[in-house]
């Protein structure tokens, strides 16, 4: 998701409201703490319908000089997952805990990018019709995929009249509102992901994962802890959308941020309880990176790994190569690459304008 | 002198297997996502390996299947830029010197990494390069030839692929592989015919150096006349040799010609749709695939490399 333009309380109680709205479902919610029963539940229930991404080990000449002696990386490649992003894990997860009733009316979300993605994916993989609301600064490719995965998009002047509009149509049209980071339903579908991973490579000692909304993050490092407390999991967020970063600092989800920064993906105007409380819980710090740093990360990953990602998957990479690259000497470090829906032309232009 | 040529056995992939694990990675597959009612393509993703394509599967079979003698000698070996690096790697490993003979007008990206893992380079004009691949000599050179593709171990360390791709995608219908020499075809294409012999092979070449096309048609190893130089600078050789038209005769089913335009086409929509760089020999799997030749699918589209510099991918996709 991205909101480029700046929040106010009134957007923000909105966002809360639908998010409350979901969460009153009949189905009885699980607690806010995870259990590996409602993952491994959870994965197969989306099992049908999200990729097994695959993990490869970084070998080269340039990453293996960047980092600090002995330090071993491994790519969870999850720019491969369906739609683009993991995003698809929790839009399906969510999803199927919607009634037959609700879910014939369809779902709504709002995006500017990833997420209206794997909503539309989703929508389209479970048989049901989605409407998206994206920002009329999205990326047309981002809208021309929704539009091919044959969901209804709806372009908003910015980021509050959206979340109006989204509202209006859950309201209008009986749709569910499916929240881009925030509920444990979401967390469980992202919670997969990071179990997953583990299976793959038992011998992790520690993770790096992008923190947007915390989405993402909360559910992958709920997984991770349990399954294997001892290994270290970082959070890393832009240094222009540091929300759980202030968020941490303050002890509360911060309900107002200014975001600057190249990675739309990671950029919220607020934090929300149930993502920052499972970050909180399993998030061992958060370090920050900028905009040359990602950048950076970008270029590294196409001159070494062949990937052209946006700057957003490129995260965990300028963190591994940064802020963290001391603390993770010589350990075994999964480093993910959560998604990337961006079209080569935008990628060129980012990583020309390195400063 | 030269072994006489013989088939690639699965014992010996699932041997050579064995010898690289480790060195060599099992790459991903990932699905080509182009939307509903789009072709079943997948990517087998070669270009991530260590020096950015698939030799360094062969490159390490090879030199670790040289005896004691043989690694005191040296290796030597003729490349235009994926091989030499792979086999400048796998022999900097093994504490072994080794001597590139490389085609003078491969990019010098390539060329600097070869200098860079330790080898000797002796940059010499693409038809003096071509001659010491069809004669398996060149003069000057010491100690063990690691002949870029026709070579027993190199093409099994390459098959290993194949075992991996039947394990990741059992619906496979059918295997694209570029074809520059013919040892990356020969080995992915023995792996999967000596398990699943229903699977079709096919080979894809550039317009511009479509001597396997040529071949087939007519019945024979042949030169091509009118070969030009592209960017497509890790495939499509002068001429198939008599010895691999040999190897490739009972594994490949077919070959695809691709134009430039079709090349740098699948090079933009890789980038585009699955992130992922390919070189211009990388992308002739898919630019085949994408002609509808090879079938409906589920296609295998082997992107055996992704050496381009960023300025060099952009020109060639630009506009």
């Amino acid at each position: 998701m991205c909101w480029r333009d700046r929040s106010s309380t009134g957007f923000k109680a909105r966002a809360k409201g639908l998010e409350r709205g979901a969460m009153d479902q009949p189905a009885p919610a699980p607690s806010p703490v995870l259990s590996l029963a409602e993952i491994e539940q959870t994965r197969a229930m989306i099992a049908p319908y999200v990729v097994r991404t695959p993990v490869h080990d970084w070998r080269g000449r340039e990453i293996e000089a960047l980092l600090a002696p002995g330090t071993r990386v491994n790519l969870k490649l999850e720019l491969f997952q369906q739609s683009g992003t993991f995003k698809a894990r929790g839009a399906i997860s969510k999803m199927l805990r919607l009634t037959p009733e609700e879910r014939a009316r369809g779902i709504c979300a709002v995006s500017a990018g990833n997420h209206a993605i794997a909503a539309a994916y989703a929508a389209d993989a479970l048989g049901t019709t989605a409407k998206v609301v994206m920002m009329g600064s999205a990326n047309p490719a981002r809208v021309a995929a929704c539009k091919a995965l044959g969901a209804e998009v709806v372009i908003a002047p910015d980021g509050k009249t959206a979340f109006e509009m989204v509202e209006a149509i859950a309201r209008d049209e009986g749709r569910s509102f499916v929240h881009p980071f925030e509920g444990p339903y979401t967390a469980l579908g992202t919670a997969t992901l990071g179990m997953e991973w583990l299976e793959q490579v038992p011998d992790l000692e520690a993770v790096i994962i992008a923190i947007g909304g915390g989405g993402l993050c909360g559910g992958a490092s709920a997984a991770i802890k349990l399954l294997k407390p001892d290994c270290q999991v970082f959070g890393v967020e832009p240094t222009g959308s540091d929300t759980m970063y202030r968020s941490f600092a303050q002890g509360s989800p911060i309900d107002h941020a200014e975001v600057l920064t190249i990675a739309d993906s990671l950029a919220p105007p607020f934090a929300l309880p149930y993502s920052f409380s499972l970050c909180r819980a399993n998030v061992d710090d958060i370090v920050l990176v900028d905009d040359d740093q990602l950048r950076s990360a970008m270029g590294l990953l196409f001159r070494e790994m062949k990937l052209a990602v946006e700057p957003a998957a490129a995260a965990a990479t300028a963190a591994l190569v940064g802020p963290l690259r001391d603390r993770l000497a010589g350990k075994k470090v999964g480093v993910l690459v959560c998604g990337s829906n961006m079209d080569f032309d935008t990628f060129e232009r980012h990583i020309r304008a390195v400063s | 002198m030269i072994e006489p040529v013989r088939p690639i056995a699965l014992a010996d992939i699932e041997a050579a297997r064995a010898r690289i694990a480790g060195t060599v990675l099992r790459t991903p597959l990932v699905r080509l996502d182009l939307g509903p009612g789009g072709p079943d393509i997948r990517l087998k993703l070669e270009n991530l390996q260590p020096t950015n394509s698939y030799k360094i599967r062969g490159a390490t079979n090879a030199v670790a299947r040289l005896s004691g003698a043989e690694r005191a000698q040296g290796v030597w070996t003729v490349s235009a830029g994926n091989a030499g690096q792979a086999i400048a790697l796998a022999a900097r490993a093994a504490g072994i010197a080794c001597t590139v003979v490389a085609i003078d007008s491969a990019p010098r990206t390539k060329l600097d990494r070869m200098a860079a893992l330790g080898a000797r380079v002796v940059p010499v004009p693409y038809d003096v390069a071509w001659e010491a691949v069809t004669d398996h000599a060149f003069e000057g050179m010491e100690g063990r030839f690691i002949h870029p593709f026709d070579n027993h171990d190199f093409i099994s360390g390459h098959a290993t692929m194949g075992l991996e791709i039947l394990e990741d995608a059992p619906d496979t219908k059918a295997v694209i592989a570029a074809i520059g020499g013919g040892g990356l075809i020969t080995g992915v294409g023995s792996a999967i015919k000596a398990l699943r012999p229903e699977i079709r092979i096919f080979g894809a070449e550039p317009e511009t150096a479509a001597p396997y096309a040529l071949s087939r048609r007519e019945g024979g190893p042949r030169r091509f006349p009118d070969w030009e130089a592209s960017f497509v600078d890790g495939a499509g050789g002068h001429s198939v040799i008599e010895r691999m038209w040999e190897r490739m005769l009972p594994i490949v089913d077919g070959a695809i010609t691709v134009s430039l335009d079709q090349t740098r086409q699948a090079m933009r929509l890789l980038a585009d749709k699955a992130r992922v760089i390919a070189e211009g020999a990388g992308a002739l799997s898919p630019a085949a695939a994408l002609t509808g030749e090879a079938g409906e699918g589920p296609i295998v589209c082997v992107i055996s490399g992704g050496n381009v510099d960023l300025a060099k991918f952009c020109e060639l996709i630009g506009g």
